[in-house]
Formats: C-alpha cells, sequence, structure tokens
C-alpha cells in the first residue's frame, strides 16, 4: 500500500513543515473541495465509529502524521501532495474503523459472563446505551433505504450502487455492468448530487 | 455469518467510501457548480490546513525547546568529583578528551587541547564542561 511505502521514506526525503506549507498554500479551489469532500465522505462511512470526529478532525490527524518523523512523511519527489494526502486519509479513518471494531469486540467479550449453568449474560443488551446502537444500526439501514428510493428513479444508478454497496471499484463497476467511462461518469455525477442533497437536507433538518 | 445490522453498516461503509473514491474523478466544472451552490468555502479548509501544520511546528518547538531546557538543568544541577590537585584535574581533562575522541567526537575537544598550559583555576570549567559533554542526553544521540 502506497502509505506502507512513505511510512519508510527516508527523513531527508520527506517534505518539512515549509515545503508542506507550501504545497497548501498553492492548493487550487478545487483541490482544496475534493481533499474536503473526501474527508466528509470517509467520516460518514466510519458511522459509530466516528466517534463525534469531522472532517477538520481527519485533516488534522493526517497533517500531523506528515510531520510526525515516526509518521506518514510526504515523499515530494514521489508523489503529489493532493496523491498523498488522499492516501494518508484513507488509511487513517480505516485505522480508526478498525480500532473501533477492535474495541467494542474486546470490551463485549470481556462483559459476556458465563454462568454455572452454562447461561451466557451479555450486560450490553441490558443498558440503555443498547438502545443507542440499535438506533444507530437502524440509522444505516434507513439512510440506505432513501439513497435506494432516491437513486431508484434511474436504472443503471440502482446497478451502479448495487455494486458499490459490495465495494467494487470504478473500473470493476464499468466491466460488471458493461459501460464506458463516459456513461459511468455521468451516472456517478448524478448519483454525487442526489445523495449529496439527500445529505445536505438531513443535515439541515437536524440543525432545525 | 454477518448480521443483519452488521450487514447495514458494512454495505453503508462501502458507499460512502466509494463515494470518497469517486471524488478526484469530478470535473473542475462539477465542483464549481458545488461552490456556486453551498458558497465558496474554500479558503476556511486551507485554513484548517494550514492551521495544522503551524500547530504541528509548534509542537515541533516546543518539544525542542523543553529538551534544551532539561539538557541544561542537568548540566546546572549535575554534581562532579572534581580532584583537588591541579595535577590530577589535568589528568582527568587528558582521560576525557580521549574518551570523547574514542568517540568520535575529536572536533569538540580542539578548545581544550591547550590545557596543559592554561591556568589552574580555570580547569574546574573545562573539566565542568567535558563531564557536560560525556554525559549528553540519550535523545541528542
Amino acid at each position: 500500500m502506497a502509505t506502507e511505502h512513505s511510512r519508510r521514506i527516508p527523513i531527508e526525503k520527506a517534505a518539512t513543515h515549509d515545503e508542506i506549507l507550501d504545497a497548501v498554500t498553492s492548493l487550487s479551489r478545487a483541490e482544496l473541495k475534493k481533499l474536503q469532500k473526501y474527508a466528509r465522505w470517509r467520516i460518514r462511512g466510519l458511522g459509530r465509529a466516528s466517534l463525534g470526529r469531522d472532517w477538520r478532525d481527519l485533516f488534522n490527524e493526517t497533517v500531523e502524521a506528515f510531520c510526525d518523523e515516526d509518521g506518514r512523511r510526504w515523499d515530494k519527489e514521489r508523489v503529489d501532495f493532493v496523491k498523498a494526502f488522499r492516501e494518508a486519509m484513507r488509511s487513517i479513518s480505516s485505522n480508526w474503523k478498525q480500532s473501533f471494531d477492535e474495541s467494542e469486540a474486546r470490551l463485549e467479550s470481556e462483559l459476556i459472563t458465563t454462568s454455572s449453568s452454562g447461561e451466557e449474560s451479555n450486560p450490553i443488551f441490558q443498558v440503555a446505551a443498547a438502545n443507542a446502537d440499535i438506533q444507530k444500526h437502524l440509522e444505516n439501514k434507513e439512510k440506505l433505504e432513501i439513497i435506494e428510493n432516491l437513486l431508484s428513479k434511474r436504472d443503471l444508478a440502482t446497478l451502479i450502487l448495487m455494486d458499490m454497496k459490495k465495494q467494487m471499484t470504478g473500473n470493476e463497476i464499468r466491466e460488471d455492468l458493461g459501460i464506458t467511462e463516459t456513461e459511468y461518469e455521468t451516472e456517478m455525477t448524478w448519483i454525487r448530487r442526489t445523495v449529496r442533497r439527500a445529505f445536505k437536507e438531513q443535515e439541515n433538518a437536524e440543525r432545525r | 455469518m454477518l448480521s443483519e445490522d452488521k450487514k447495514y453498516e458494512e454495505e453503508f461503509a462501502n458507499l460512502m467510501n466509494g463515494l470518497a473514491e469517486s471524488v478526484f474523478d469530478i470535473s473542475d466544472e462539477e465542483i464549481e457548480e458545488e461552490i456556486g451552490e453551498d458558497g465558496d468555502d474554500t479558503e476556511d479548509i486551507r485554513q484548517v490546513l494550514l492551521n495544522a501544520v503551524k500547530s504541528c511546528r509548534q509542537k515541533k518547538l516546543s518539544q525542542a525547546r523543553e529538551s534544551y531546557k532539561r539538557s541544561l538543568h542537568s548540566y546546572q544541577t549535575a554534581s562532579f568529583e572534581i580532584p583537588q590537585n591541579p595535577d590530577d584535574k589535568r589528568k582527568l581533562i587528558q582521560s576525557m578528551i580521549g574518551s570523547l575522541i574514542a568517540q568520535n567526537q575529536s572536533s569538540l575537544t580542539l578548545q581544550f587541547r591547550d590545557y596543559q598550559d592554561m591556568p589552574d583555576e580555570d580547569l574546574d570549567g573545562v573539566l565542568k564542561q567535558l563531564f557536560a559533554l560525556n554525559s549528553k542526553p540519550e535523545s541528542e544521540e
């Protein structure tokens, strides 16, 4: 994985604070917006594992990793800032998810007790917090259903959505559906716009 | 097999991550259209990044400052056993210079080379500096 390579970048090849500052200063409006959008989608994908973090937190942790001598340094000679930053964000958000899942599994296994008659007891299901978890799972289901309904207006969008849920990449989806890059991009533009508006409406409703 | 709940969680995460990956295929026109709809917050986004880099730099500076303070403090508070006799002091200086040369730090000892001709009252100062050089904190090595 590219971020694994960047971990091994010798310090003399890694960008300095000044070089990172220069790179940020030179980012175009479109690049800034794309990085923010990327961070937002990744945070949404974390669900409960986001633990209240937002795109700013992902930006901050990624910059910290770039600056840390033991972190994911940016090899400025090899890869441009936007690509390196995106890869580091992907890796960091995946780590957040992984450590959340691990700690949740550990916590649950530590809480499960077995009585002398061999009956298992899991206090997680007995406390009010469990309701919040179930609520969150329902939210995922509801959000998916809302998105599916919105996209059901177009057949191709529905097919793309089904493949995306299976974690297929853009290339895999195009191959699976036998569509051209242009057809795929046109549909993806509509999907992004539709889903983004749905989230925006939901966020506005939550604010009210 | 995944529970129903876990399945929805994974499918939702896959969809969101897929949308994230597709962001870099977006044309600049689509981005501009979005900026037009939502308002231009691109300079705020830049500022978040710039602040993060500046805060890292500050953190690094304050770590260096702390480390310097610690080494200064250890030098000032260190107690050295300095011989009373000037000849013994000169012998100790000679052995400490030898030790630094053995550690490939001969450049540091240049200023002390003429210790044989130094007035007796300067020897304590030279010894203190050599003690400090010989007991550098691990982090500086």
